[in-house]
């Protein structure tokens, strides 16, 4: 076991209790603060070499949300640390009853590759604050990032409670077969699925961050222009590679005719008249990835965008219309810059249409129309619900982010994380 | 099995038509079960009297009483456990409405024990209605007459397509757990909580287990001994020591073991008599293969107290070790069983480091006056709940989360928390399409102007 020496260091450092005082916490979440301040450059290099990350997108999506998510815990820790006095029967009232938050021990978080600076450290910030030892897998997909957090990280925080691995699939099962205490897993399904298999044998309890196709339904009266811009921003926002993403739309025909031509306006507004010669576009990550979105652009009909290049693994912010439930692009989620539009006849159909399906990371519905947003968020099931935008849930700290179903079980952001990397323990004083 | 797929299919239809999602007909149903466990109380007790010799009264009206505490609780806060909860705003929302909700999660499976059989299907139960969920409930077969029992009443209170019952043992637990939940409930054992946890992962479906351990229980020479023993025995010999959460065994100095054991003795004696096996408050083991291994860790103790038993019966009397080694067998498993076993420890930081070295247990106990000595052992060691000063009757306070850590289990219950554990609490962001302006920073292309925003 070729970790079980890195795990028990850190266990060692954990039964000394070095990790639970709040100004240990602290000073490591300071450092953390440093991290993302002085390496700030290099991280923007890093993103841009992994998939030609737009600067502002990375300071936006990976910077600015960890410093938010940073300054909302240091601001915060100290409540969230006190215990949390319950009601007491009448029986008990000379008695203390409250519930303390303990930290669980060395837990483990694995990250992705599509946002791999913030889908690692806003995890950690809460696993650091609710006082754990932590063991960060970064993705080895995202490379450059991958290295900087290996030779970066270590020189922030405590060597001795915190470590960076880096490994492939075989390094990962392998360090999987080691105890954890808890497991944080942002990804895919099907290996969420082998993680919570790995968990069960030593019964760690997991948080895992899935995905899935998150449905955009567009009714029939609302200002298409907005709605264009805010979609098509969700959609294209790091070439579609975004868990969060409005994977398809659901409008009906006369809808569609307005969106369409709003949607090259929108396009056209952000990227400008050639997407490929934007530096506000990124690319997709990888060869497999960039063939397996390419081969998706065959379903349905295209109606915008279309062309790719191989060599830099661009492909254009693309619209198909025509799509058929059964097309390749309807049968996985995505992950790239291609927005499917269906064409349903009422909301009825597109409720309908949502709820056969697996519940997704998030629904999106964009209506003028109060009753409509109603009817699609009591009759569906999601992770999130967003009503006339995209993605900007994501951003308040104080809502809670996690998927359903096969979109993942758990949830964080804020507060949450801090409770995900905390024990509830119940505690009466006689 | 094709039972267990048809069982499960009806359910997930029934949640599907979406009758259980109105707080009415949520109450309603909690409102029914409440009409059973009154209008049938007597063949309620007499199943539990028949799988667990219960005779006693009071343990069985401490089961019935929690059950209606969780009933009148949830009927009488479910409009505002399930309300809307609104969420601070930030500077980019704060004209949006911004909340969370909890909402259900879909078909549920609970899967019981045999030790508490009524209380243990009743506790999740409610709190999984509760939560608008359909529900399959598996009780334990061990505990027979209880399951028979619930499987003919709950039909005949609740929706039978929501809630169904289903009866058997480890065959039909496995095809269950072969089908997908929305989450999986279990009150069970390790190796078991293993199994459940490794099949739910099959279908990414969340699970809840309350699982066990060696609770342990640290008396500290600085306390009333005579109130704590009393204490202690109680809460170590109710159910014939077939709790989760009784105090498994002690740890103390050698210089007041001999005291722990006289004083525990005293109060057996006020509790059960001079004749234990006569006494209609004692209990018996619930089958011979639990009286075997029970017995077994008998072998090699020295018994202060006790050790009596009679196989036809299964009767073990109430039972006390002293100067065991934290070697010998009695202290590998959790003992499910009235034999207390006494380890003696130096102090308190060894009695720390004892712990440390095993596995989480569900419960820890400290019997203490030492403010500070409470203060270093419960902060420099894990479990699942705390209680000072007493044991057992943590459970009964409906406000505290229920539940282990590590191999004691995953995920809380009772009161409020069942409803969360069996709620997905979905959040809410609701903007306008209106002052687009506002959004105007975030689009490409970008520009330092931007980033400087």
């Amino acid at each position: 076991n070729p970790y079980a020496g890195l795990v028990q260091h850190l266990r060692t450092s954990w039964l000394s209790r070095k990790t639970w005082p709040m100004q240990y916490r602290v000073a490591q979440l300071e450092a953390l603060g440093r991290f993302l301040e002085e390496e700030e450059e290099e991280i923007l290099e890093a993103t841009t070499l992994d998939m030609g990350k737009p600067h502002f997108e990375t300071q936006l999506s990976e910077i600015f949300v960890c410093r938010s998510e940073l300054n909302h815990t240091l601001n915060n820790l100290s409540t969230w640390m006190k215990d949390k006095h319950v009601e007491k029967n009448w029986a008990m009232q000379l008695d203390s009853a409250f519930i303390r938050k303990d930290p669980y021990g060395v837990v483990l978080i694995i990250g992705p590759w599509n946002y791999p600076i913030n889908l690692i450290l806003v995890p950690l910030i809460g696993a650091i604050a609710a006082g754990n030892c932590v063991v960060v897998k970064p993705s080895e997909v995202s490379k450059n990032v991958e290295r900087l957090m290996a030779e970066a990280l270590p020189k922030y925080l405590d060597k001795d409670c915190f470590a960076v691995v880096t490994a492939g699939v075989e390094g990962t099962t392998r360090l999987l077969e080691n105890k954890f205490d808890y497991i944080f897993y942002t990804g895919s399904p099907s290996v969420g699925r082998v993680v919570m298999r790995a968990a069960a044998e030593h019964l760690t309890p997991v948080t895992l961050e899935l995905g899935g196709k998150n449905p955009c339904y567009v009714s029939d009266t609302c200002d298409v222009q907005n709605v264009a811009r805010r979609l098509a921003w969700g959609r294209f926002f790091n070439a579609g590679q975004t868990c969060l993403a409005p994977d398809y739309v659901l409008c009906s025909l006369e809808v569609r005719e307005q969106l369409l031509p709003a949607l090259r306006e929108a396009i056209h507004e952000f990227y400008g008249p050639e997407p490929r010669e934007s530096s506000s576009f990124a690319r997709i990550i990888g060869d497999r990835h960039f063939q397996r979105v390419r081969a998706l652009l065959s379903s349905g009909r295209l109606a915008l965008g279309g062309q790719t290049e191989a060599g830099t693994r661009y492909i254009a912010p693309t619209v198909l219309v025509d799509v058929q439930e059964d097309d390749p692009v309807m049968k996985e989620e995505i992950f790239g810059p291609i927005l499917p539009i269906l064409t349903v006849k009422s909301v009825e159909e597109a409720i309908a249409f949502i709820n056969a399906r697996e519940r997704p990371l998030a629904i999106y519905v964009f209506s003028s129309h109060k009753q409509v947003v109603n009817q699609v968020l009591e009759r569906t099931s999601s992770g999130g619900f967003c009503a006339n935008d995209t993605l900007m849930h994501f951003t308040l700290t104080s809502l809670p982010f996690g998927g359903i179903g096969q979109s993942g079980l758990g949830r964080y952001h804020g507060r949450f994380t801090f409770d995900t990397f905390s024990h509830p323990r119940a505690t009466l004083l006689r | 099995m094709e039972r267990m797929q048809q069982v499960v299919g009806r359910a997930r239809a029934a949640f599907n038509s979406g009758r259980c999602r109105s707080l009415e007909f949520r109450i309603q149903q909690l409102k029914a079960l409440e009409r059973m466990v009154k209008e049938r109380e007597k063949e309620i007790l007499a199943a539990i009297q028949a799988d667990l010799h219960k005779c006693g009264r009071k343990t069985i009206t401490f089961e019935f009483l929690s059950v209606l505490e969780e009933l009148a609780l949830a009927t009488g806060r479910l409009p505002a456990w399930a309300a809307p909860q609104p969420v601070e705003k930030n500077l980019l929302t704060i004209r949006d409405e911004t909340y969370t909700c909890f909402e259900p999660l879909g078909v549920v499976l609970i899967t019981t024990t045999w030790n508490y059989p009524f209380l243990t299907i009743m506790q999740p139960l409610v709190g999984a209605i509760a939560a608008g969920n359909a529900v399959v409930t598996k009780p334990s077969e061990i505990s027979e007459n209880t399951a028979q029992l619930m499987a003919q009443l709950l039909p005949q209170y609740i929706d039978q397509e929501l809630y169904p019952v289903v009866t058997g043992g480890v065959p039909e637990t496995t095809e269950l757990l072969k089908q997908r939940f929305d989450h999986i409930f279990c009150i069970t054992n390790t190796t078991v909580g293993k199994i459940v946890m490794a099949a739910a992962a099959k279908h990414l479906t969340p699970v809840t287990l309350e699982l066990g351990g060696k609770s342990p229980c640290y008396i500290d020479k600085d306390c009333d001994l005579a109130v704590a023993c009393r204490r202690i025995t109680w809460g170590k010999y109710m159910n014939c020591g077939q709790t989760c959460i009784a105090p498994d065994y002690i740890l103390c100095e050698p210089s007041i073991q001999s005291q722990v054991v006289e004083n525990i003795k005293a109060t057996l004696q006020e509790f059960y008599g001079a004749d234990v096996k006569s006494s209609p408050d004692y209990e018996r083991i619930i089958n011979k293969r639990h009286f075997q291994r029970i017995l077994s860790l008998l072998e090699g103790q020295k018994i202060a107290h006790g050790g009596e038993t009679d196989e036809a019966s299964c009767f073990i009397a109430p039972t006390i070790l002293t100067d065991v080694s934290p070697e010998s067998k009695v202290m590998e498993e959790e003992i499910f069983g009235p034999v207390l076993p006494i380890v003696t420890v130096r102090g308190v930081d060894e009695a720390i480091e004892f712990i440390n070295r095993r596995e989480k247990p569900l419960a820890l106990y400290v019997f203490s006056n030492n403010k500070q000595l409470i203060k270093k052992l419960t902060s420099e060691t894990s479990s699942g709940g705390v209680t000072v000063n007493d044991v057992l009757i943590q459970y009964g306070v409906l406000s505290l989360p229920f539940g282990g850590v590590g191999n004691s289990g995953m995920g809380t219950y009772h009161g409020k928390h069942s409803f969360e554990t069996f709620s997905h609490r979905r959040s809410y962001l609701v903007k306008d399409l209106k002052m687009e302006i506002l959004n105007m920073w975030r689009y490409p292309p970008s520009s330092q102007r931007k980033v400087d925003l």
